[in-house]
């Protein structure tokens, strides 16, 4: 795997939750962990205090999970937001289909890891964003399933909503698509440039190999965005 | 890779690239030869401002080859579109190598000079990539 820091003292140490052992290696690079600090985990069982490297690891651990789980939450209501206006409009279907696949491409890849550090913190109820890793089913939002372990403050502007199934009612529902079907092309774009913008931001702080795929991400959302909006005129 | 690395390596990509618009200047249509006039002038840009980096860092430019093989022969307007989307394809794969490789302001840049690469093959080829810049996904 990555060795990049170079900084081998921790490789291959075992049971630190599921999360990629390279996260091990950027314990100083993970600013998102101060994010995370109303999620502190001692059911470890393990007798005794664990030591500072052993916090470190184990916060980095968890900020890059949160980080993972900011980025797939952003995907996924990117991805609504396709199911939406796909709902709205189905004649936009041959111009959607092959983005939305490259969004649901992106939402598995970025969750790729797992988005919880520590499956044994809080209740297993049901439907938790440890699911979020293997499958892109848009069926349920990690964030509004599981606020316990999200962190706030870090989702993309326009996508921090997690949004439902049918964009009605209540205040932190996603705008409703415009009649206009140009009109929600151009919403859809306005989605894809802020979620992009979003990952732009995230990667600054995320282990190296992380922040390539975000950066690969937030391209990819800018290039959808030309394609969904100036595209058209060509 | 090493920050110094990558950052050559992107360099030289960038080298790259402004030779190869030179080539696409030369068969583009009239009607896109702003486009790849613009494109040109953005990779000069990337390319001096990846020299001064290299410098920043301790490193020698590397300097930019007398000539470059095509991919494949450009003898039409066609042939000049697909070259550009190779190009900045290419240019894509440096930077997210670039991205991985840095931190801070450097990643930053770098992250912004792959997104303006995606954004420039969509727009040559007219379809996307679903990562762009990473060769192990497509």
């Amino acid at each position: 795997m990555s060795t990049i820091f170079g900084d081998g003292r921790q490789t291959g140490r075992a049971g630190v939750g599921t999360t990629g052992r390279r996260a091990l290696l950027v314990a100083g690079a993970a600013a998102g962990a101060t994010a995370l600090t109303g999620c502190t985990s001692s059911s470890g069982g393990r007798p005794g205090r664990p030591s500072a490297a052993e916090l470190a690891a184990e916060r980095a651990a968890r900020a890059e999970a949160a980080q993972r789980l900011r980025a797939v939450t952003a995907a996924r209501g990117l991805l609504e937001r396709y199911d939406a206006t796909l709902a709205a409009h189905p004649a936009l279907a041959p111009r959607l289909t092959a983005l939305r696949g490259a969004v649901a491409a992106h939402a598995k890849a970025l969750g790729e890891g797992g988005t919880t550090a520590e499956p044994t913190t809080g209740p297993t109820t049901g439907a938790t964003p440890a699911a979020a890793g293997t499958t892109p089913a848009p069926q349920t939002s990690p964030g509004a399933a599981a606020p316990r372990s999200t962190p706030s403050g870090t989702a993309a502007p326009g996508t921090s909503a997690p949004a439902t199934r049918k964009p009605a009612g209540s205040s932190p529902a996603p705008a409703p698509v415009p009649s206009d079907p140009g009109a929600a092309l151009r919403q859809l774009a306005a989605a894809e440039r802020a979620a992009a913008d979003g990952h732009a931001a995230a990667l600054l702080t995320a282990p190296p190999e992380y922040a390539r795929l975000l950066a690969s991400v937030a391209a990819s959302g800018a290039a959808h965005a030309y394609l969904l909006t100036e595209g058209a005129r060509a | 890779m090493s920050a110094l690395a990558a950052t050559q390596a992107a360099l030289a990509a960038e080298h790259a690239a402004v030779y190869g618009y030179g080539v696409v200047g030369g068969r583009i249509e009239a009607g896109r030869r702003a486009e790849a006039t613009a494109a040109y002038e953005a990779h000069r840009a990337r390319r001096d401002a990846l020299r001064r980096t290299v410098r920043d860092l301790g490193g020698a430019p590397v300097a930019a080859e007398a000539a470059y093989g095509l991919p494949f022969p450009v003898a039409d307007p066609a042939g000049a579109v697909r070259l550009a989307a190779v190009l900045e394809d290419r240019v894509a794969g440096v930077y997210s190598d670039l991205v991985r490789a840095t931190e801070g302001r450097a990643r930053g840049e770098a992250a912004a000079a792959l997104r303006e690469a995606a954004v420039r093959a969509v727009r040559w080829r007219g379809s996307d990539v679903t990562f762009p810049g990473l060769a192990e996904r497509v």
